[in-house]
């Protein structure tokens, strides 16, 4: 049985290698496929004549095209995603500074989506088929159903407009706090800022839930089906039957065969994340990998495009494969 | 104290035409600790909603209209009354996520203070009592083959150590060799431990060789109540000669397999006086009014006309 | 409280979906065709009435219904326009898509072979890179229009659909009447529309229509964050997106073309899942376990 686990992540991490490079593969061609000189496209204002024959030397341009994807590949094993002439950085330290933004925010986010998700369809299946349930499960739809654009700012208007919260950014820029782990609502704990501490938590809050509102209603949904079909089963029955105490039958046997579903479609709603974080990110002022894509869309910075679409994807990628992993050491009939 | 006492028992579930009876006035006893009571019935007759209520285990769109049931005095819906249930498929009766050592040892660690090293000791003790190897216990149960699991079901009924056991067709999913194997193995923990089992079936051939009694259901009602012998020598109610000429028997010819034209009916749709009568090949006038009530007869009762 | 009961709810509650979706839907469509006839203000007309809040007075036969924006332009007026355009965009690229990701489908899963996994193969590698993100790639390359956005849209879902009509022609393709067609000597492409494509319309159709939201969604997304619909075009993203940089001192001109975007989807959303429960009910849950 050990083998086979093994095995399997053997396996699967092959296939994501293979993934990524098809991720590679289809980056490099869109941005080759750009109208007119890709290294006039790379430059932007910059595009001074010196400026694109270096440029072309670097990346190969007047190369041949698997001579160009060489390159490329091979610059992208040392980690480097290329220069961002117009913002003036290099891609790859572009992209770091503004991941742990996002992955706080996302964290945070998914937090508070599961925790409602999961207790509150607990709850509606406890009680199915009443008014309660009959409420949950119309104000989860109501949830999944509202557009990103939409929640998210109507909360802003809501927070900062009705509530006259501090909205946008992550922290006041009048506080400054010693970068421990990059999750600012960590360090301003671990520098001791209180005031600071609470002026982060506000300013997550809102993004936060334009965030989980949609991914707690499905949870919530979800959780709730599952659970209600897991208690029809024959073992919860026997279960029952040998009279154990309720809290073991309804965690040991039902809820644990209940996440199974939750596991899979929590799993596979990280792109839905990816297109909501943008949004949000842009909407809030958040200063994240989302809002970075937005920039570089504005100022039509072609390399910090590219770079983070094949960033994300990778991650997206890794989710995935950490998801089936993580699926199939829950559930030892998928080890066959 | 008797182990098993049903008196006047009704249950009715919820359908969308609101509640519908499913059994009715139902009596039935055990009356010996080593005693195995065969319920014998069609598919739809109730059986194994019966069997449900004993065991305490009716869902929540099912109530028990009218009637008790107790099981050496206590009432058999109540927490102190172990009743184990080995039920017809024993795949989706066992958790997936869990090993059968884990799933035998939570009723030792639950009901007899064992600590986890010793309750997975019983466990391998239980299992190899009902003929497995105590290598078992670090198996899932898909690994396991269909006789296996039901032997699991067994030793976790064992490990219980109940004061009834009811068994719901445990071996209808299986083969003939692992069949009889199956049954040996019950009846000799009945015997041998002094635990009453309630058999529910719908094969009256395999009750033969298990049975100490014999009850036969239809629609919801049990038509006759008897000794075993009694039974086979000398079948009372229509129902049960029905079901007993259709068995198939190697000894004498037969030139075509007789079956009981017509279907039971569901719940909800019951006739108008006795419910057989649609089927009944010596129903008559009276039988279309009134509904019979129970007629004691030696070694047992009968709910028929014809004996009243 | 019974599962019987509440599944026979569940089939009623399907068509009972599909009724308000298809009344939301329709009565969205009348409004902005009463709007695009009757409006005395066009969806591009700038004045100097800035931000004014809705119901302001205008100098023409109607008020300024939902006000108006950073440019003085009516809120109402531009909503519904963009209405027409955001589901114009989304039938476009269920079309597309869908028609593609079908021939891809059928061609995969009847031929098989070497067809198949290399078909199957590329739609794998464009699956790899969430969609938000592709159609981003994709739109920056082709150019920031609102047709390049429904071209990038239409590509990221085209595995969608091939997907499912490949996994649903395997399932169809061996058994006993596509055998029986192919004994008989019918061509492939007869057997495929004669046999094979009935069976999958329906489950086809819902899900085109439950990728209808989405893609309306998507193009709503794109313009946002200035990839598809540009300035003057009346797009619900791209005036949320123009809104958002006034929202403190005027919230109208973001929350209502968020909300007609909401109610669109919403209808879409019961149209698509009232459908998938009326065609196949017996998916909900449980049995009542009489006997």
């Amino acid at each position: 049985m050990a083998k086979s686990i093994v095995q399997y992540v053997f396996y699967r991490t092959l296939q994501s290698l293979l993934s990524i490079l098809g991720a590679i593969i289809i980056v490099f061609i869109l941005s080759r496929v750009l109208p007119g000189n890709p290294a006039v496209a790379i430059l932007g204002p910059k595009a001074t004549p010196e400026n694109i024959e270096r440029v072309t030397r670097e990346w190969g341009l007047d190369k041949s095209y698997p001579e160009q994807f060489i390159l490329y590949i091979s610059r992208l094993l040392r980690g480097d995603l290329g220069d961002s002439y117009i913002m003036g950085y290099g891609v790859s330290k572009l992209i770091a500074e503004r991941i742990p933004a996002s992955f706080e925010l996302i964290i945070f986010a998914f937090i508070i989506s599961l925790a409602l998700g999961i207790t509150l369809g607990a709850l509606a299946a406890r009680r199915h088929d009443t008014k309660l349930d009959l409420t949950l499960t119309s104000l989860s739809v109501l949830g999944f159903s509202f557009p990103t654009l939409l929640l998210g700012v109507l909360l802003l208007i809501f927070f900062g407009v009705n509530l006259g919260l501090p909205v946008g950014g992550r922290l006041d820029p009048r506080y400054s706090v010693k970068t421990y782990t990059g999750f600012i609502l960590i360090d301003t704990l671990l520098s001791g800022n209180i005031n600071a501490f609470i002026d982060a938590l506000i300013r997550i809050i809102p993004p936060a839930l334009t965030l989980a509102i949609p991914l707690g209603g499905l949870l919530l949904r979800l959780s709730r089906n599952s659970i209600l079909e897991v208690m029809m089963q024959d073992f919860v029955k026997t279960a029952k039957m040998k009279k154990l105490p309720e809290k073991v039958v309804m965690y040991k046997h039902v809820i644990r065969n209940a996440l199974i579903p939750i596991i899979t479609i929590a799993g596979l709603y990280f792109a839905v994340l990816v297109t909501g974080d943008i949004i949000v990110e842009t909407i809030f002022a958040w200063p994240g990998l989302g809002r970075l894509v937005w920039e570089a869309v504005m100022l039509r910075d072609y390399m910090v495009i590219q770079g983070s679409v094949l960033v994300v994807s990778i991650i997206y990628i890794t989710v995935n494969a950490i998801v089936d992993i993580l699926y199939m050491y829950i559930d030892p009939r998928i080890r066959e | 104290m008797k182990p098993l006492e049903i008196r006047d028992l009704s249950i009715q579930y919820l359908t969308y035409r609101g509640w519908v009876e499913v059994v009715s006035y139902v009596n039935l006893d055990i009356s010996e600790k080593n005693e195995i009571l065969a319920l014998v019935g069609e598919s739809g007759c109730g059986k194994t909603t019966l069997g449900l209520a004993v065991a305490g285990l009716l869902p929540l769109n099912a109530r028990v209209a009218s009637g008790y049931i107790k099981i050496f005095g206590k009432n058999a819906s109540s927490n102190s009354v172990k009743v184990a249930v080995i039920f017809q498929d024993a795949l989706t009766s066992l958790n997936p996520l869990l090993t059968v050592g884990e799933q035998i040892a939570e009723i030792y660690i639950y009901h007899f203070a064992k600590s986890k090293k010793e309750a997975l000791k019983e466990a391998e003790k239980v299992l190899s009592e009902v003929g497995l190897p105590g290598s078992f216990i670090n198996k899932y149960p898909h690994e396991l083959s269909g006789g296996q699991r039901q032997r699991v079901l067994i030793a976790i009924a064992m490990a219980l150590k109940p004061e009834l056991i009811v068994a719901d067709e445990p071996t209808t999913a299986l083969d003939v060799t692992t069949q009889a194997k199956i049954l040996n193995m019950l009846k000799s923990i009945v015997k041998s431990q002094n635990i009453p089992l309630l058999y529910i079936t719908h094969d009256l051939a395999l009750v033969a060789h298990m049975a100490d009694k014999i009850a036969i259901m239809y629609a919801g009602q049990v038509v006759e109540y008897r000794d075993k012998q009694a039974l086979f020598r000398d079948p009372l109610h229509p129902y049960t000669r029905a079901l007993l000429s259709s068995l198939p028997r190697v000894d004498v010819e037969i030139s075509e397999l007789k079956t009981i034209r017509g279907e039971p009916p569901l719940p909800g749709n019951f006739p108008r006086g006795c419910r057989f009568n649609p089927r009944c090949p010596l129903a008559f006038s009276k039988c279309f009014t009134e509904e019979p009530s129970i007629r004691a007869i030696n070694s047992g009762f009968v709910r028929c006309h014809l004996y009243a | 409280m019974s599962s019987v009961k509440s599944r026979f709810f569940r089939e009623l509650l399907g068509i009972k979906r599909i009724r308000y979706g298809v009344i939301i839907l329709i009565s969205l469509a009348i409004l902005s065709f009463f709007v695009i006839v009757f409006s005395p203000f066009e969806h591009d007309q700038i004045s100097y009435n800035v931000h004014l809040p809705p119901l302001s007075r205008s100098n023409t036969t109607w008020p300024y219904i939902l006000g108006t924006d950073n440019l003085g332009r009516d809120v109402f007026t531009r909503t519904f326009y963009a209405f027409i355009l955001d589901v114009s965009c989304g039938l476009a690229i269920i079309t597309l898509s869908g028609l593609i990701g079908l021939v891809i489908g059928l061609v995969s899963g009847y031929l098989g072979g070497l067809v198949d996994s290399v078909l199957m193969r590329i739609m794998d590698i464009v699956i790899s890179i969430p969609g938000f993100m592709l159609a981003i790639a994709i739109a920056a390359v082709l150019g920031s229009s609102i047709i390049n956005a429904v071209i990038a849209v239409a590509v990221v879902t085209i595995p969608v659909y091939a997907r499912l009509v490949r996994g649903m022609v395997l399932s169809v393709k061996e058994s006993l009447f596509v055998l029986a067609a192919r004994e008989a000597g019918l061509s492939g492409l007869r057997i495929i529309t004669k046999h094979i494509l009935p069976h999958i319309t329906p489950i086809f159709i819902t899900q085109a229509t439950m990728e209808l939201s989405n893609a309306i969604i998507y193009i709503a997304a794109l313009s946002f964050i200035g990839l598809g619909a540009q300035e003057p075009t009346p797009e619900w993203g791209l005036m949320i997106s123009t809104a958002r940089r006034y929202i403190r001192e005027a919230w109208w001109p973001a929350v209502f073309p968020g909300l007609l975007m909401f109610l669109t989807i919403l209808s879409f959303n019961l149209i698509g899942d009232g459908l998938r429960d009326y065609l196949d009910p017996k998916k909900r849950l449980s049995t009542g376990g009489v006997g």
